[in-house]
């Protein structure tokens, strides 16, 4: 599966995501594990938190 | 976790080992102006917290090894900065680059002194030696190859970034035990890659420093698909001299684009065999969690599932 087709696809045809969100639609060959952090990705706003190791011992 | 105190322990060995190894005064100045920008030493730290987790006590031997993959990284990041001409303030940058040069070999050496002379020296040196040539080797494919896919830029992020990562993990291990641990360095890896994934994403906002030439990562090899409009409009952005555009627009461009939910879902893809690898890890159930909380432990969901 090719995950940079899929997320430009997804970009462009909001309404397929929602369908998968509410269980409409699934991708195919696409594990649920796998398919759970695609959808996360369009569903959070912010995508890179600061890096935690690198700030531990503040 | 490491406190303060015992950071100030890192930096203090990192200068002692520099003033007992460099008579020369001036090189020996030029490495401790180099060494005293230094505050915070994570490469460190993930080798104390692994020397913890598997049942270090000697605090004054983890603090040497700490102090000596800390001298190691310092010659990896003046190095790096000098092959990328990157255009930051670090005092490497303001002097001559064949100096620079000169004392992050030094570092280099140096560090290598540090792990000869503590317990496990002989396996520690092989194993720094290992990652070290691995590094390098995907220091030079990133200097000379131009990824064409997703899987060329994760291998050449694997050999750069993620050995780099791994070095301390499995050093702080085999100070402890003797033993080089196989899940470490498995587990290690993925977090190093997606570590190096959020700094690429980050890179693209840091409007000083862009080379687009020089820039071959996964956003970069997404966006050059051209998907659409966005990710067009975002190339010729990056390939420009003109950078006024706003954090935030460039970030909605990003998002229109895709670049970022993809950022998003490689980055979790790894985090995700990051844990699934940890998992494997034969350890106490609560070594294992305080491990995994100084690793990723950031409010997510990292707890579920491991012990």
């Amino acid at each position: 599966m090719k995950i940079q087709e899929l997320v430009s696809y997804l970009v462009e045809n909001p309404s397929t995501l929602n369908q998968i969100v509410n269980g409409n639609a699934s991708l195919l060959h696409v594990d649920q594990v796998t398919a759970s952090i695609i959808v996360e990705g369009f569903q959070k706003e912010d995508v890179i938190k600061a890096i935690i190791w690198a700030t531990a011992g503040e | 976790m490491l406190n303060y105190l015992e950071n100030t322990k890192i930096k203090q060995n990192m200068s002692d080992f520099i003033q007992h190894a460099v008579r020369q005064n001036d090189l020996q100045k030029l490495l401790h102006e180099f060494t005293d920008i230094k505050n915070e030493f994570p490469f460190g730290q993930l080798a104390y917290q692994h020397y913890v987790a598997f049942g270090g006590q000697d605090k004054q031997a983890i603090t040497k090894l700490a102090a000596g993959i800390e001298l190691l990284i310092l010659s990896a990041d003046i190095l790096d900065d000098i092959e990328d001409q990157d255009n930051d303030s670090y005092p490497w940058m303001k002097c001559q680059s064949g100096i620079a040069m000169n004392a992050a070999n030094v570092l280099f050496a140096l560090s290598f002194d540090v792990f000869s002379k503590l317990d496990h020296g002989a396996k520690l040196l092989n194993t720094v030696y290992s990652y070290s040539i691995q590094s390098m080797q995907g220091q030079h494919m990133d200097m000379t190859l131009e990824p064409e896919n997703e899987q060329d830029c994760l291998n050449i992020m694997k050999s750069k970034a993620g050995s780099l990562f791994v070095l301390p993990c499995v050093l702080g291990v085999i100070l402890a035990t003797g033993s080089f641990e196989k899940n470490v360095e498995e587990y290690a890896y993925y977090l190093g890659m997606a570590e190096q994934l959020e700094n690429d994403y980050l890179g693209l906002f840091n409007k000083e420093n862009i080379d687009f030439k020089r820039m071959q990562t996964l956003p970069l090899v997404y966006l050059k698909n051209e998907f659409n409009p966005a990710s067009s409009d975002l190339l010729s952005y990056f390939q420009s001299k003109d950078k006024s555009i706003s954090s935030e627009e460039l970030k909605d461009k990003l998002k229109k684009s895709g670049a970022q939910q993809y950022v998003f879902i490689m980055r979790n893809l790894l985090r995700n065999k990051f844990k699934e690898a940890f998992k494997k890890l034969h350890l106490e159930a609560s070594k294992k969690k305080k491990l995994i909380l100084f690793l990723i432990g950031d409010g997510e969901d990292e707890n579920s599932g491991i012990g």
